[in-house]
Order: structure tokens, then C-alpha cells, then sequence
């Protein structure tokens, strides 16, 4: 990624807290912790790319985005502020980083909202 | 699994929330149909419109003496002599109309300094300058005017995150339609004797593209299903500069076309400026389909740089310092992410869906009461789009298609989906989305999709590796059937991908076999076991129809009702 030169090739995996609701089971958000390889943690965005492709496709998270500024439909909470992962680049120094639904809007699963409607 | 069907009525089911969809469905809804307006993902937030890069087409004549015609003669000229002259025409005199009509909406152009005329920007094809525009910003600013306009009409009801999977047709045309509700795993039953298909382009087919990941060809391959015509599966339009670095930008493409006519200059990994060498005139200011030719032969005899491409260099582009600070997003935040953006790497990147559904000048394609309008229709633009013009035929045939829609729809009897058929579709959506798959998960499939094609039927083909692509997808297809998917009802993330996949890959076959046909090379599509433009006997466009279970295909010769004279505007080589 983006600076793929820059990140440690090598260096600590991060540490990624995701905040997770699952509307069949009824039960309150909790939380999961996912490890990614540096190398593929240079975005936001690109970390949950790699946790649905590569750890949890169950993850909920939309992938009808535009990857780059445009379209607004990536926008997560990351470390209690709102940011679109497409925007959001992760420091190589940074070890762990909480990631929860965007506030805005109901929650649909994971970190899907129902942008129709706002809370 | 999708053991719940919901009941939908509606006049008109537009699918789609696009430029081409929303224009679609403002306009039926001002004919008073009730008109239900259907997105896979987040109407607004979704779509390839979003990333239109600066241009919209219309001879307005603002900026010197342009007419419609003379856009409709470069537009001919450009597409190669393939284009539907039919359809380029109602394109190019009802331009103008679609930028006042987006004004209406409250979009306010970029206009000159005394506020009287729009501005008007020239871009590489045009003969004049054509592009109106609102900076960086133009498709989005387009998205977010139509939105706004489709909120303000009550008989719109807009529904966000669903997928629709099959349009019901009986001997008397359109009777309804079948959608998968994402956020509630619930099936929809359609109820409509109009539908209009506005989902864009496939762009997704192919691996490296700066299409919105959305853009999987789902209503051509859904056009198909139901029996309509399909037109030039062959074409495929590259974008001649895109970034190759760093990784995560692969793909997106450095804004815009504006570049050649101020003066960018394109390099080789030997410091050459090879355009020199192809076309010794022109130099870089040549259409999207050669320059991306040119660029992709130097990288694979050798000449690309360190990350596979060429160097695209502003230094030359006096005006860039002022256009970098216009439109940071474009430049700038490259800068962040670590590009140099004097001298940029870049290469080829799939960028527009030439071929699709065919269509007539009403915007009804070959089953009654289905319309479509926007990328998804085939040959407006023949075997070559110039830049600007998509936006273009997304208003102009979404106008038509939203308005023929709701007049068919207030002159049928609505009647329910038919049973049967809903229970057919569900039968079939099990067969696509297995509950006990033990398989591959679709997104690995997906991507070896995406890599077989970008190699094998991309920007320079040749029979044996066409061939090799059909292969390939028919063993995709097999295993596409025991696919392995998350068991969750609400926003199956995988649910999307499978059903994405089904019509990526039937889409695939088409676009591989119809390449494999085409034995010459003309605009987008160049085969290196036949590298010469032959009018004399591919002067025609391929079709395709499902009849059953079996493809057919067969071909047409291109008429010229208004400009006939077969001329070239560049030296291509021929036969």
C-alpha cells in the first residue's frame, strides 16, 4: 500500500479492535481483535479488506466503495472519530487501533449502516 | 435462506441510482408513475458516476463555434466508424438540453469570469472545446444533483442495498422482476410492467480498473438472462494513464484528459518520449484507445519502468502548478501516499464498458417494456469513447428511458409477479448461493476471474489466448456451483460477491468470444494476429441473444444514414 516502502516489511503486526453486531443473534455489539501484517495496514481501508479477504469473510463491511475520496460510503469510526478508511492511513509506529460502526446512522451488521436512515 | 418474499408494486422499476438510473427516474416520476428506484449499494454514495472525472460532453458552443453536429462528427469519427449513428445522434443534439436540465437540479457549473456563458474545456477527439464541467468534482456534483432532484418528488421511492437478480418476462414483455433486500436476507417480488436498466459498466471483469468496485456488469448479464439483444461484447475501453504506484492507487487514473491538449509528456524507462517514435505529429495528443496501445507495447518489450509503466511528466503543463492546487484530491493526496507527481508511473487501466444492451433512440431494447440507458447499452460509442461523453448518454437516454418507462406503465394493466416465475428465480438463486458449498469462497474466484481476463482478453489480444480465456471462465463456472458463503441472513457480504460472480462470468464467456471473432483490430480492441483496421469486411457490429441454453451470435453491418464517407482521422494501420 500506500507506502508500502515506508512500513516495516517486517515489523509488529497491528493489533485491530472491531466492534461487531450481529442483528440475527439479538445480543449486544462486542468486540474482536484481528491481527494484520504490516505490510498490508498502510489504510484503513485496506486493513479491512485484508480481515474479510483473508481472516473473516463474515465480516460485515460494504465493498461497493470508489477506493478513492469520492463516494463517501466507506465511513468508519476509527479510534472514536469518524474518517473514511479510504482516507484514513495508519502510522507505522501505531500498534493497535479501535474501529466501530460510523455513529451517524443505524446500524445494519459489523460495521454496516443503513445510511437512509440517521440516528 | 431467503425463505421470505416481500411484495413490491410499483409503475416503474428503475435499477440503478446513477446518473443514468436517477435522471431515468425523476423523469418517469414527473409522467406521475410511481416509480421505485433500486441500488446495490447506497443511492448517492454508490455508482461510477461519483468518479466521473472533469468533462461532460455538450456542444453548447460557450468557448467558439461548436454545433451538435460537429460533436456528433468527431463522436463517429472517433468511435471508429462503429458507433450506432442513431444513437450518437440523439446524444449529441440533446447534450446541450441535459447541462441546463442538471442546472435546473442545482448544479452550478464553472462559468466565465463575467458569469455569462458556461466554461468550456478542450479534451483530446473534441474538434472543439466541449467539456463543461465543475473541476475535479464533476461526477460527483452530477451524482449529488441528481440525488437531490430525486428527493423532491414524493412517487420516488428509493431502495438502497438491493440486488436485483432477474427481470420476469412472458410472450407480452416485462410482467415484473426479482431483487435480493441485502440488509433484511428477505427475497423481493416485483410487481411492474416497465423496468429500466441503468447499472453501469463491467469494469470489474477485468483486474486493474478505476471503475467503482460495484460496477460488475450485473444488468447487462441480467438483460441477457431475460433474452435481450447484446451489442460489440468485444469493445472494452482502456484508460491510457492510470497510477501503478504505490499499490493501493493501482489503477485509479490520473486526472484528466485535459493533460494532452496543455502539453503532458509521456516517457519510456530509457528516458525516450516514445509517442514521437509512433506518431511523429501528433505526439501524445492522440485518443485514449492508441496511446493506451502505445503505452502498453513499450512496457511489454521492455521499455516500462520500475513498477510497470511509464512515466507520465507535468513538468512541461504550464498551467499544472494551478491545476494541482484545484483539484487536490487528483494530485495531492497522491503526494501523500508518496507519488511524485511531476513525473507520475503510470499504465493502462480498464475503464469503460463500450459494448451492452442493445438499444433504439427510445431507449427500448429488444423485450417490451425493457429500457436501459448509461454505460450498460452498447455501441453509442462504437469502438471508442471521447472523453466527457458518458455523462453525456447517461442524462440524454436516461431522460428517454425514465419517460417511454412510465408511459408504458400508465397505459398496461399492472398485474401480480407471476408465481411461477418468482418460484423459478428462487429455485435458481439457490443454485447460486449453496447453502452446504464446500468449495472455494467466491472472492478467491472472483479475483482469478479478474487476472484471466486482464491478461488474456485486455488491451492487446490474440486468438490463442482468447481461446485460453473461454476455457478458463468454463472451469470458473464449474466451480462457482459448490462455493462456499458465510450462513448469515442480514448483508451476506458473500451473498453479493456470488451473485456478482454469476454474471461476471457469463459475461466473461461473451467478452472473450466476441474478441475472438473480430479478426482485426479497430479502437479499443487490438488483436495481434490481426494488428490491421479492415473496413472492408468488419465494417459490422457483433450480436449476441440467449436462446435457452444456447448463445447466439451473428453479426450486422454498421449503417451510415448521416455520415457515410468512411474516413480515418489517424494513420492507423489498415488492410
Amino acid at each position: 500500500m500506500i507506502n508500502q516502502e515506508n512500513a516495516p516489511k517486517n515489523g509488529k503486526p497491528l493489533q485491530v479492535n472491531v466492534l461487531r453486531y450481529d442483528p440475527e443473534s439479538g445480543g449486544a455489539p462486542y468486540w474482536q481483535t484481528y491481527t494484520v501484517p504490516r505490510r498490508r495496514a498502510s489504510r484503513v481501508l485496506d486493513v479491512l479488506e485484508y480481515i474479510q479477504d483473508e481472516l473473516d469473510p463474515g465480516l460485515g463491511y460494504r465493498r461497493h466503495i470508489c477506493h478513492n475520496l469520492v463516494c463517501h460510503s466507506c465511513y468508519v469510526n476509527v479510534n472514536g472519530h469518524a474518517r473514511m478508511t479510504c482516507q484514513a492511513l495508519i502510522k507505522p509506529d501505531v500498534a493497535e487501533i479501535r474501529i466501530e460502526p460510523y455513529g451517524d446512522f443505524v446500524p445494519i451488521r459489523d460495521l454496516i449502516v443503513d445510511y437512509a436512515q440517521p440516528r | 435462506m431467503l425463505s421470505t418474499v416481500a411484495q413490491v408494486k410499483t409503475d416503474v422499476l428503475i435499477i440503478g441510482s446513477g446518473a443514468a438510473g436517477a435522471r431515468a427516474a425523476i423523469e418517469a416520476a414527473e409522467f406521475t408513475a410511481a416509480v421505485t428506484l433500486a441500488a446495490k449499494g447506497a443511492p448517492r454514495r454508490s455508482g461510477t458516476t461519483n468518479l466521473a472525472g472533469v468533462h461532460y460532453a455538450a456542444a453548447l458552443g460557450h468557448a467558439d463555434e461548436d454545433t451538435p453536429w460537429e460533436h456528433f462528427h468527431d463522436t463517429i469519427v472517433e468511435a471508429r466508424w462503429l458507433a450506432d449513428q442513431e444513437l450518437a445522434r440523439v446524444m449529441c443534439l440533446h447534450g446541450p438540453k441535459s447541462v441546463h436540465d442538471l442546472e435546473r437540479y442545482g448544479l452550478h457549473w464553472y462559468r466565465t469570469p463575467d458569469g455569462t456563458h458556461y466554461k468550456q474545456l478542450p479534451a483530446p477527439g473534441h474538434s472543439f472545446n466541449r467539456g463543461v464541467h465543475y473541476n475535479g468534482k464533476t461526477g460527483k456534483m452530477v451524482q449529488d444533483a441528481l440525488i437531490d432532484e430525486v428527493k423532491r418528488h414524493p412517487n420516488i421511492h428509493l431502495l438502497g442495498d438491493v440486488f436485483i437478480t432477474q427481470i420476469l418476462v412472458d410472450d407480452s414483455g416485462v410482467v415484473g422482476a426479482v431483487g435480493i433486500h441485502l440488509e433484511r436476507g428477505e427475497l423481493l417480488a416485483i410487481s411492474t410492467r416497465s423496468v429500466v436498466i441503468a447499472t453501469g459498466g463491467a469494469g470489474m471483469v477485468f483486474k486493474v480498473t478505476d471503475m467503482e468496485t460495484g460496477s460488475t456488469g450485473d444488468g447487462i448479464a441480467m438483460a441477457f438472462r431475460a433474452g435481450a439483444d447484446l451489442i460489440a461484447p468485444e469493445m472494452h475501453q482502456f484508460f491510457p494513464t492510470a497510477f501503478v504506484w504505490p499499490e493501493t492507487l493501482r489503477g485509479v487514473a490520473v486526472n484528466s484528459s485535459q493533460l494532452w491538449k496543455l502539453g503532458l509528456r509521456l516517457y519510456n524507462a530509457n528516458d525516450e518520449r516514445f509517442m514521437e517514435r509512433y506518431y511523429p505529429e501528433q505526439k501524445e495528443h492522440m485518443p485514449r484507445d492508441i496511446l493506451s496501445q502505445c503505452i502498453f507495447r513499450e512496457i511489454t518489450e521492455g521499455r516500462g519502468a520500475e513498477h510497470g509503466g511509464v512515466w507520465l511528466d507535468t513538468r512541461w503543463i504550464e498551467e499544472f502548478e494551478t491545476l494541482r492546487r484545484d483539484r487536490p484530491r487528483s494530485y495531492i493526496w497522491p503526494e501523500k501516499l508518496g507519488v511524485n507527481v511531476q513525473r507520475i508511473e503510470v499504465a493502462p487501466t480498464y475503464h469503460f464498458t463500450l459494448g451492452g444492451i442493445r438499444i433504439n433512440t427510445e431507449a427500448e431494447t429488444t423485450i417490451p417494456g425493457l429500457y436501459a440507458a448509461g454505460e450498460v447499452v452498447g455501441a453509442t460509442h462504437g469502438a471508442n469513447r471521447l472523453a466527457g461523453n458518458a455523462l453525456t448518454e447517461c442524462l440524454v437516454f436516461g431522460e428517454i428511458a425514465g419517460r417511454n418507462a412510465a408511459l408504458r406503465a400508465l397505459s398496461t394493466t399492472a398485474r401480480p409477479a407471476p408465481e411461477a416465475m418468482v418460484r423459478a428465480e428462487c429455485q435458481r438463486l439457490r443454485g447460486v448461493l449453496p447453502e452446504t458449498g464446500t468449495g472455494r469462497r467466491p472472492r478467491a474466484i472472483y479475483d482469478d476471474l479478474r487476472h484471466a481476463m486482464y491478461h488474456n482478453v485486455g488491451i492487446v489480444r490474440d486468438g490463442r489466448r482468447l481461446r485460453a480465456a473461454v476455457r478458463r471462465v468454463a472451469e470458473l463456472r464449474e466451480e462457482v456451483r459448490s462455493v462456499q458463503l458465510t450462513n448469515t441472513q442480514h448483508y451476506n457480504v458473500e451473498w453479493i460477491w456470488a451473485l456478482e460472480l454469476d454474471g461476471m462470468l457469463e459475461l466473461a464467456d461473451l467478452f472473450a468470444t466476441g474478441a475472438e471473432m473480430r479478426t482485426e483490430s479497430r479502437g479499443a480492441h487490438y488483436r495481434e494476429d490481426y494488428p490491421l483496421l479492415d473496413n472492408e469486411n468488419w465494417l459490422k457490429n457483433i450480436l449476441v441473444r440467449r436462446e435457452g441454453k444456447r448463445h447466439v451470435y451473428w453479426t450486422e453491418p454498421v449503417t451510415l444514414p448521416y455520415l457515410s464517407e468512411v474516413k480515418m482521422r489517424y494513420a492507423e494501420p489498415s488492410r
